[in-house]
């Protein structure tokens, strides 16, 4: 075994990067759905993050507070947004961004929602909550999937 | 020989009241979770929009409702929690998984909310056709 002094030490050696990788080299009980089920909480609090907070802005409190007029959120505005001829692809961008914002806040929601719940009251039925919202995301998404390709594809 | 006795770890249900951080926490917490709320708002819009101009109409009127604002508005506040502590956080966390070698977390906070300002004006502009 090396003989380590206090010379020896090193600022830049990680110990947890070291415990990562030998945890790494185990196969047995291998977790399949949480790194998946992580990896779509983490998308959806990086969409809701950025799209979220202005369009919740924009929707709900510019026409109420006078900044715009009310046809800006109208009928005829969502029409004309979600037209897939639109130039630019502007009807196939903003059909992406309704689905983006709906899908990615249900996945991560589901996820927070559990966790938040698991955590206040000491992880009490955390397995069946986590498939139960999980699950609801999933079909909320699929709901938004089909009323984005609809007038588009359907 | 000396008694080595198991101790059953338990949280008391309201631990994270006690603590600031932690209370700060649990709003991250809730700005995800409600995200999800929003996600339904949305979702209404599309299914009421396919519906026809006048359930539209009659959504829109809807979430402009006293009680609905109040409710947008909680919405609002912990979602821009859970944005900007997220934001936050990224600094941080990169700061010690890297020993210490990123950079400092108020410029990493400083380039997020940059390229947040950034989607929003792309979001207000690309959506909804400018301010």
């Amino acid at each position: 075994m090396a003989d380590e002094s206090a010379g020896d030490f090193d600022a830049r050696y990680n110990p947890g990067h070291e415990v990562i990788r030998v945890e790494a080299d185990r196969k047995e009980g291998e977790v399949v759905l949480e790194p998946f089920l992580w990896g779509l909480f983490s998308l959806g609090g990086f969409l809701t993050a950025f799209l979220l907070p202005v369009t919740i802005v924009a929707i709900s409190f510019f026409v109420p507070l006078g900044v715009w007029p009310s046809s800006r959120i109208g009928y005829v505005w969502l029409q004309g947004a979600m037209n897939p001829a639109a130039a630019n692809f502007q009807g196939l961008v903003v059909r992406l961004f309704f689905l983006l914002a709906i899908a990615g806040s249900f996945l991560h929601g589901a996820h927070r929602f559990t966790y938040m719940v698991a955590e206040a009251t000491g992880h009490r039925g955390e397995k069946a909550m986590s498939l139960a919202f999980h699950g609801l995301a999933v079909v909320g998404s699929l709901i938004a999937l089909y009323y984005v390709l609809l007038g588009w594809l359907l | 020989m000396v008694e080595v006795r198991e101790a059953v770890w338990k949280r008391h249900g309201g631990w994270w009241t006690h603590n600031r951080r932690y209370l700060v926490f649990m709003f991250r917490e809730a700005g995800g979770s409600l995200s999800a709320v929003y996600g339904l708002i949305l979702l209404g819009l599309l299914i009421t929009y396919s519906q026809g101009a006048s359930a539209y109409a009659d959504y829109v009127a809807f979430l402009q409702t006293p009680a609905m604002l109040v409710v947008q508005a909680l919405i609002l506040f912990f979602v821009l929690v859970h944005a900007l502590t997220w934001f936050y956080l990224i600094g941080k966390s990169q700061a010690a998984m890297s020993a210490y070698r990123a950079p400092p977390w108020t410029r990493v906070f400083a380039l997020m909310i940059v390229i947040f300002l950034a989607a929003s004006a792309g979001v207000l502009f690309v959506v909804f056709g400018g301010l």
